[in-house]
């Protein structure tokens, strides 16, 4: 059942595009911006997905906001979301493409949780060991989370491996309480 | 207490504790892409299975309902505040599912099987049994063969059911559906007190929850809750708490149909819920087909209603049963049924709607309820004349089907000839005895809500009405007589009644009924009438 193959098409459309033009990584970091803006301006998505706003209008908005700011590639882009009347995927395309850039570029988005900071030396011998590991380019993002209350998680692309107490004591409350 | 030892206890845990292992693997995530109005698409968790439960980072669930290319979508069933844009998902490897077990009885819970009404968490043993799961196959099935009782005269006389069978109610709003339902919970008390309880299980979609809590009050007060389970998804619920809640309440229906028992589900109402689903549906961009509802919505009621059941008698056949939930073959048995008593709303009397046309297709039989009806005082407002039960008569006790065998032929004709009486054509005396019998029969055949009636009782009152005993009685006098007389029985003639109850039904036994008919219509028949 493919009801949902839309995003996922112009995620795709979209980087072939700016690889054509060998603009992939201006592009990409259009995308992140974009993608963030919608997350902080829930208004702005309201906005592209309501139908009653003209077409015409949005694109005039577009224009004025983005464009001094991103990429020919990646206005044209909007433009054609908008035109297609497709305004809505623009969450999920920009979200789908981040995971596509990346796979495209060959890089592991790994993301290291601690329950608290490690010092500089502890971190960098640790980042050293999983590049080592995973034999490729890693985009690292380290955190703190409290919430572990030990230990830590290690997030590679879509692979978790959760080596904090939280975990282990989860895992012991349910065998204590004969939950599965 | 004083006995227990403390290093008894330790060794208890020690014993739990020793399968425990500090131990951490890689497990497959995902991470949200977009949340909003109850769902979430999500990227990765490529071999997640449809149907399969998830859990979001802050603890909230779903299930998962499209696959596609790089991203699943799925629906919350919680709330998505806390839920945001990049957050980790990840499996939990079991399909979607309920603990049910005895202890759900007298309760009201959510669809996911949490408590609603404030009395604690639900207690004893209880066992996993998924939301989707497949009909029993036909080698494990029966035909239907024992009654069904709703306790209402036109239904057990004219439309009986029987357990197993899938009966339709549907009519517009406002003219006893939910009353026939409930009316038929309340009449199994009697089976519960016998110590032979059909459990009844009620599924409230998408109605205000004060309206939910009148109608668990008034079971409480009947003394229908201690075999009765409710299960609330109301209007203020998640639209995918609403469309799954008939799912919950039939996996509660198959533990008590599958360990033997007999089960009856009522699903209040199937409209409400096609409509929470298309909302779903249209929220996860499923294309929109008729009405706006997605394709499968046919296909999401027929295999619901296809779940209803007469199992095999063998316990042995039925204990291999497919699909049957791992956590309870050892206490499978063969035997047990999940009637079905779907509802339907319509609008304006048109059942030829989408989802009307749609249900009917699927059930065995219909109950139209009509709002002119409802109107004229004809309480409960059955239209006889296009209701059916196409399995039900077999479930039929002899004694009920002899009496009542040509009920509905009488008042198909006695409607035909009172439209014609209407002109003030001049009628023939066997012409006017119809109309006078149909009239006395639309009388006996009304019955007060809450009131339910053991098979019995119907019987001999509908025997009065076709045998045409009430002749002379006016029509407001009815009710009266049927009270005094049935009062009469009990007194008199216990064993007669009883007898006929175990479907018994002699030459004696209706002599006896037209002479106590007769004694007792002298008492309400009119002077004027007497002296002629
Ligand atoms: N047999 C009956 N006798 C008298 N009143 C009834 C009867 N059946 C239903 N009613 C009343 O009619 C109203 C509508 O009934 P309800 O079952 O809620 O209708 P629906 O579920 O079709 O909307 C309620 O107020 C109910 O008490
Ligand atoms: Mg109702």
């Amino acid at each position: 059942m493919h009801f949902n193959k839309i995003p996922v098409s112009y995620a795709k459309a979209l980087i072939m595009a700016a690889k054509e033009t060998g603009r992939l990584d201006a592009v990409y970091n259009d995308i992140l911006m974009i993608a963030e803006l919608i997350k902080r301006a829930p208004d702005l998505r309201g906005f592209l997905e309501n139908p009653v706003v003209e077409n015409k209008s949005k694109k005039k908005f577009l224009k004025e906001f983005f464009a001094s700011r991103i990429s020919n590639e990646s206005a044209e882009f909007l433009s054609l979301l908008i035109n297609n009347k497709r305004g809505v995927y623009l969450e999920e395309v920009c979200g789908l493409f981040k995971f596509y850039y990346k796979k495209e570029k060959g890089i592991k988005s790994v993301t290291l949780k601690t329950a608290i900071d490690i010092d500089e030396k502890l971190g960098a011998r640790f980042m050293e060991m999983i590049e080592k590991k995973l034999n490729s380019k890693a985009e690292i993002t380290k955190e703190v989370d409290t919430s572990l209350i030990g230990g830590f998680t290690l997030k590679v692309d879509d692979r978790l491996y959760d080596a904090s107490a939280r975990a282990q004591l989860e895992k012991l409350r349910s065998l204590l309480s004969g939950k599965t | 207490m004083s006995h227990l030892n403390p290093a008894e206890v330790s060794e208890i845990l020690k014993k739990k504790l020793q399968n425990y292992q500090w131990k951490s693997e890689y497990e497959e995530v995902g991470t949200v892409l977009q949340v909003g109005d109850g769902i979430a698409r999500i990227f990765g968790l490529n071999n997640v299975r449809s149907n399969e439960l998830i859990t979001f980072q802050d603890g909230t669930n779903g299930i998962v309902l499209n696959l596609e290319e790089d991203n699943i979508g799925a629906v919350l069933l919680g709330s998505s505040e806390k839920i945001s844009e990049g957050d980790l998902v990840k499996r939990t490897g079991r399909i979607a599912s309920l603990a049910v077990g005895e202890g759900l009885l007298g309760r009201v819970v959510n669809t996911i099987g949490r408590p609603v009404d404030g009395k604690g968490p639900v207690t004893g043993e209880l066992f996993d049994f998924p939301f989707e799961r497949k009909a029993p196959g036909v080698i494990y099935r029966q035909p239907v063969a024992e009654p069904l009782y709703t306790g209402l005269k036109p239904i057990d006389s004219m439309i009986p059911i029987g357990r197993g069978q899938r009966e339709l109610i549907i009519g517009d709003r406002q003219t006893g559906k939910t009353a026939i339902a409930i009316d038929t919970i309340i009449n199994q008390r009697e089976f519960y007190e016998k110590g032979e309880p059909v459990y009844c299980i009620y599924v409230a979609i998408g109605q205000k929850s004060s309206t939910v809590a009148r109608i668990a009050k008034l079971l409480e007060e009947k003394g229908a809750m201690k075999y009765t389970v409710i299960v609330s998804a109301p209007a203020s619920d998640p639209a995918a708490l609403q469309f799954y809640a008939p799912f919950a309440g039939t996996a509660i229906g198959e533990f008590f149909r599958d360990t033997g028992r007999p089960a009856l589900i009522v699903y209040d109402d199937l409209l409400k819920q096609a409509v929470a689903y298309r909302e779903v549906s249209l929220l996860l961009r499923r294309p929109p087909g008729r009405e706006a509802y997605p394709g499968d919505i046919f296909y999401l009621h027929s295999r619901l209603l296809e779940r209803a059941a007469k199992i095999i008698s063998s316990d042995r056949i039925a204990a291999q049963m497919n699909d049957l939930p791992e956590s309870i073959k050892h206490i499978a048995k063969g035997n047990g049924s999940l009637t079905a008593l779907p509802v339907v709303e319509t609008q304006a009397g048109d059942v030829s709607a989408y989802i009307p046309t749609n249900v009917i297709s699927i059930t065995d039989g219909q109950i139209f309820l009509d709002t002119d009806l409802f109107n004229s005082g004809v309480r409960p407002a059955i239209n006889v004349g296009i209701s059916v039960s196409r399995v039900g008569g077999k479930a039929q006790i002899k004694s009920m089907k002899k009496i009542a065998s040509t009920l509905k032929i009488d008042q198909a004709q006695y409607r035909e000839l009172e439209a014609f009486s209407k002109f003030g054509a001049e009628l023939d005396p066997a012409t006017m005895n119809v109309i006078d019998k149909g009239a006395k029969n639309v009388e006996i055949l009304k019955q007060d809500q809450y009131k339910p009636m053991p098979v019995e009782k119907q019987i001999v009152m509908i025997f009065c009405g076709t045998r045409g005993l009430l002749k002379d009685i006016p029509v407001t006098g009815i009710k009266e007589f049927e009270n005094e007389f049935l009062r009469t029985l009990e007194d008199k003639h216990l064993e007669l009644l009883k007898q006929i109850k175990e479907g018994v039904i002699t030459e004696e036994i209706t002599l006896k009924l037209e002479e106590t008919a007769k004694e007792v219509a002298e008492k309400f028949i009119p002077r004027t009438t007497r002296q002629i």
